[in-house]
């Protein structure tokens, strides 16, 4: 497909009032969950077990919608409250929430939502011009160098878990394991299923999985935790600490120019890499302004605006940057990502050489529902964040539940299938199991989303290739010394960016980097 | 101390329970059939036996910190709340009641339906448990309702399952609940 073709008919796309409507729909629901710590990933589960309902343009124009604000909404808590929203505002919080306690939450949000859309449009122009060149990489690859890149994806995502790395690997293999349940795509044979129980024989439902494992224990937490988010403050106070300063915020980004374009830089590079999570990114950031910027290391983390610059115009660059692979190669490189592949396969899409060759306008399609959605929430959370500040103030045993009750019917309403709820309780128990017991969860989700892609490759190159054919292929051993490198790259910043301190101004631990068992 | 314990306890459990898992499945990858096209036990004996190297390494390398007794076991890449600072009884409490409070939801869609079980949910976990205001518990169970009968049921057409009690009386809730949306609603 041509590329300007593609653009017309993305843009084309976009302006039919379903898909318009669908697109603002997801960014609002975006902006509530970012706001609410712990929401934003249920948030987005929930969508993959409606979305097989859906047209696929208003399926993926929802999910991009939910997907840019997330990274924008989640400063208003972190800064308000010093919770960060997602993993990706937990640097937000070293500058943010002494702004607040200053009196200058106006200032740190304004500059915040503007470093956030710089950043989201920067990562949005890089993913629209790379889709030609990557459609010429990925067309000379055949299964030997997809196999590897499959497996290189789930190891390297396991590797970044530092000291914990063979736990990383292990929960990877588990993840490839449990999606060999059901029937062999190849010759029809019914694998690890018991006669007597059919509903196993298309395996286990990926939205039920990814319910049970990510989404289920978070809310949990949440519930367990029980703390009213903006406890100590009055929606009157929030209301006071938003309202000054916005103009302030704006001349900051501008005065600030070159920290941002470093800042997004990094969180170009980091976002391509597999394994680099938000978090790790959004300390990397942080820990470099603090060391590159003037007089930085006397002021970050006492209320410096340069503090909230950096990661935030970063962390919405990085969220754009990590759909490179995912949509270039099918290989997702984060969790959330794995949740977007999740999304493509069941609309129907299947991300990787055919989907920019044959469908490239959905890849401009995604671009352009991206930065329309960054640009609306900039503009929402600059005029209404006194509303979205309210819905921080919600109490954790309200939302909990409501959260359950979506849970549950994204889960069933994914199939229709009743024994999906056994299911989801299963999975609930297993991922809250491997959070307590200090298990990452991230890499067994990319394992199973991307275990039947790697079976189906493993297959075609066995029967196609011998094992010496295969392993001395250039493209091979490009893609695992690349990998080995990244690996060597990001345990290293992984480590660097460790030795950052937790969100320590903030009154709640929460979303942070669990410390392994 | 005691929960710590617990949570040893249970992870041993749980590595034991992954260790077995990757054995069975290069055993029973193994027995399944091979043919010209290939097996369909290649993959389970590839992961299987990926799985089995990297779960002795991991293993081994815990033998040997215990040995060395090296303390710092690295960080996770996982997000996680914190209830360090939350007695552990009232963490234990706590978690049984969520999940009390999602196995009952299940149940009572088993039972009663999804149009009965959500709002009576919502009323007991909202009212009760969270001592939310009345005008907020009806709101939630109004708007709820409304999503699963009119938005999943007469727009969506999913199919709710037939619960026990519906079979018991031979009625549909979506039917009843569904009808004046139906005259109503243009699709």
């Amino acid at each position: 497909m041509d590329f300007l073709h593609a653009i017309r008919l993305a843009l084309s796309e976009i302006a039919s009032p379903t898909v318009l409507s669908a697109i603002l729909g997801g960014t609002a629901i975006g902006l509530i969950s970012g706001a609410l710590p712990g929401v934003a990933l249920p948030g987005l589960v929930v969508l993959l077990g409606v979305a097989s309902t859906m047209p696929v343009p208003v399926a993926l124009g929802l999910a991009m919608g939910m997907a840019a604000p997330v990274h924008s909404s989640d400063s208003l808590p972190a800064v308000m409250l010093g919770v960060p929203g997602t993993v990706a505002a937990q640097a937000t919080i070293m500058d943010g929430y002494p702004l607040a306690r200053k009196g200058k939450a106006g200032l740190a949000l304004s500059a915040g939502y503007f470093a956030s859309l710089i950043g989201a449009l920067t990562g949005i122009v890089i993913l629209v011009a790379i889709m030609p060149v990557a459609r010429v990489v990925v067309n000379v690859f055949a299964a030997p160098e997809f196999l590897v890149m499959g497996l290189m994806g789930v190891a390297v995502v396991a590797v970044v878990s530092s000291g914990a790395m063979l736990k990383g690997l292990v929960a990877g293999a588990v993840g490839l394991g449990i999606a060999a349940i059901g029937i062999d795509p190849n010759l029809g044979y019914p694998r690890f299923v018991p006669a007597s129980v059919p509903y196993l024989y298309n395996g286990l439902d990926l939205v039920t999985v990814i319910i049970g494992i990510f989404a289920l224990p978070e809310v949990m937490g949440l519930f367990i935790e029980n703390r009213s988010v903006a406890r100590g403050l009055t929606s009157d106070a929030v209301w006071r600490n938003i309202n000054e300063g916005r103009r302030e915020g704006m001349r900051a980004v501008l005065h600030n120019k070159f920290l941002i374009f470093r800042s997004v830089a990094l969180g170009v590079i980091g976002g391509i890499m597999p394994g680099l999570g938000q978090s790790v990114l959004d300390w990397l950031v942080y820990a470099f302004a603090r060391s590159t910027e003037k007089g930085a290391n006397r002021t970050f983390g006492t209320g410096d605006i340069r503090g909230v610059i950096a990661p935030e115009s970063a962390n919405n660059a990085t969220n754009a940057a990590q759909l490179i692979p995912t949509l270039a190669l099918g290989i997702p490189v984060h969790a959330f990502q794995a949740l977007y592949l999740s999304l493509f396969i069941i609309v129907g899409l299947q991300p990787g050489p055919r989907l920019l060759n044959d469908h490239l306008d959905v890849v401009m399609f995604i671009a352009f529902s991206l930065a329309l959605s960054s640009v609306v929430t900039t503009a929402v959370l600059l005029f209404m964040s006194r509303f979205v500040a309210r819905i921080a103030l919600v109490r954790a045993s309200v939302l909990a539940p409501l959260v359950f009750v979506f849970l549950v019917l994204a889960a069933y309403t994914s199939k229709n299938n009743l024994l999906d709820l056994p299911l989801l309780a299963l999975a609930g128990l297993v991922g809250w199991h491997m959070k307590r017991l200090g298990w990452p969860r991230p890499p067994l989700i990319i394992g199973f989303v991307v275990g039947p892609i790697l079976e189906r490759y493993l297959n075609i190159a066995l029967n196609t290739y011998t094992l010496t054919d295969m392993l001395t292929r250039p493209g091979v051993l490009l893609i695992v010394a690349s990998a080995v490198v990244i690996a060597v790259y990001a345990s290293r910043l992984t480590r660097a960016s460790a030795e950052q301190p937790l969100a320590a101004t903030g009154p709640v631990m929460a979303g942070q980097v669990q410390e392994a068992v | 101390m005691r929960t710590a314990r617990g949570l040893i306890r249970l992870d041993l459990v749980f590595r034991l329970l992954i260790g077995v898992g990757f054995a069975y499945m290069i055993v029973a990858g193994l027995a399944m059939p091979r043919t010209s096209f290939g097996t369909p036990g290649l993959y389970p004996i590839f992961v299987g036996s990926i799985g089995l190297v990297v779960w002795l390494g991991l293993h081994v390398q815990d033998a040997l910190r215990t040995i060395r007794n090296h303390t710092q076991r690295g960080r996770i890449y996982d997000i996680a709340y914190e209830f360090g600072d939350m007695p552990p009884e009232l963490v234990r409490r706590r978690t049984l009641q969520t999940f009390g409070m999602v196995g009952a939801l299940m149940l009572g869609v088993w039972l009663l339906s999804f149009q009965l079980a959500v709002p009576i949910f919502l009323c007991i976990a909202l009212r009760l448990l969270a001592r939310a205001g009345w005008p907020l518990t009806l709101a939630w169970m109004v708007v709820l309702e409304l999503l699963i009968v009119v938005v999943f049921g007469s727009i969506a057409h999913v199919a709710w399952p037939r619960s026990v009690l519906e079979n018991a009386l031979g009625v549909s809730f979506q039917t009843i609940l569904g009808a004046p949306f139906r005259r109503v609603l243009p699709f």
